[in-house]
């Protein structure tokens, strides 16, 4: 037997957040902190399109929470002039689950990476998928932990050889898109850090389609440490 | 505005920056380099790699470099944003004021 639970139904993502009445521009989701990760790491290049983005979205500013892990994408909320919390390593999908069910005037995104989103909160990513909470949940895949100097992660390719995994990662990596798709994600991307266009249209498109967890899984190009 | 090309690139053109450019945004013109402000996205993998020193963070600039923002800017106003220096080939014309440096004099 099982019951109605009489839950409302969401036609976009943002229907609850107040839309703002005046003109944003990139330089508006601009902090004043300086900007570091590696030369020609590709999170620059998410950046750049995340705050070329935002304005289009049109949303106030006080209203867009980003909330992040551990690692070196979970930077991403201090470069960005919204609200945002750098969390606990693996946990940013359960704080950004309270944060998303407790307020719904808020547009929520979860910014992660393949060792702080696949493994040491791999639990805590198939449960919020599962949930359907209305997050946007973006994964940095390099395919590597970057911030420690190159272990493997669980994106990394079997038989990957970095400065500490000698011998070549033994395990077979996950596929991130496969993971959400199993979990019942609702939206699914892949896009590439180096094709603006594609990865901003991929943007627009997880954050307004709905109804619940998005997830976009962005293939970066290069990390130092994984080359 | 971003990171930017100045003087020392002038008949040189060493390109070791474009092989580094993750977002490939730097154009090639008939004497020099250029980096779209637009799509550059700040990364400043570039700037270490130039042999001749030419790249620049904007607000880094020598005096002698300022005017080169000015010229990024004109040059790109015309062409817009073309979303990949391979993809759109190279420039058939120098900004004006490049094309009218003297050889040497830069
Ligand atoms: S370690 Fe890799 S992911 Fe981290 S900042 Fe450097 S290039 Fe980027
Ligand atoms: S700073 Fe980065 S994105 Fe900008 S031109 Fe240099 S390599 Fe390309």
């Amino acid at each position: 037997m099982s019951t109605d639970l009489g839950l409302p139904g969401r036609r976009s993502a943002v229907e609850h957040v107040p839309a703002t009445d005046r003109p944003q521009t990139g330089k508006d989701f601009t902090s004043d902190q300086e900007v570091r990760w590696c030369p020609g790491c590709g999170d620059y290049a998410v950046l750049k399109a995340m705050q070329g983005f935002l304005p289009d979205l049109g949303l106030r500013r006080e209203n867009i929470v980003f909330v992040s892990g551990i690692g070196c994408s979970s930077r991403f909320p201090y470069y960005l002039d919204t609200y945002g919390m750098h969390s606990i390593h693996g946990r940013a999908p359960s704080i950004a689950t309270g944060i998303a069910t407790t307020r719904s005037d808020l547009s929520v995104w979860v910014v992660t990476g393949d060792g702080d989103a696949l493994s040491i909160g791999g639990n805590h990513l198939i449960h919020a998928l599962r949930r359907n909470v209305n997050l946007t949940i973006l994964l940095f895949n390099n395919r590597i932990y970057g911030l420690t100097k190159g272990q493997y992660s669980p994106t990394s390719e079997a038989g990957k050889v970095t400065k500490s995994t000698p011998m070549g990662s033994v395990d077979h990596p996950f596929n991130p898109v496969s993971l959400a798709l199993g979990a019942e994600g609702t939206f699914v991307a892949r896009t590439i850090d180096s094709d603006r266009k594609h990865l901003t249209s991929v943007l627009s498109a997880a954050a307004v389609k709905g109804p619940d967890p998005r997830f976009c899984n962005r293939r970066r190009k290069g990390c130092r440490h994984g080359r | 505005m971003t990171y930017v090309i100045a003087q020392p690139c002038i008949d040189v053109k060493d390109r070791a920056c474009v092989d580094e450019c993750p977002v490939d945004c730097i154009y090639e013109g008939p004497r020099m380099l250029y980096i779209q402000p637009d799509e550059c996205v700040d990364c400043g993998a570039c700037e270490p790699v130039c042999p001749q020193e030419a790249i620049f963070y904007e607000d880094d600039l020598p005096a002698e470099s300022f005017s080169f923002v000015a010229i990024s800017v004109d040059l790109f106003a015309g062409l817009g944003s073309p979303g990949g220096a391979a993809n759109f080939g190279p420039l058939t014309v120098d900004h004006p004021v490049v094309a009218a440096t003297e050889t040497g004099q830069a």
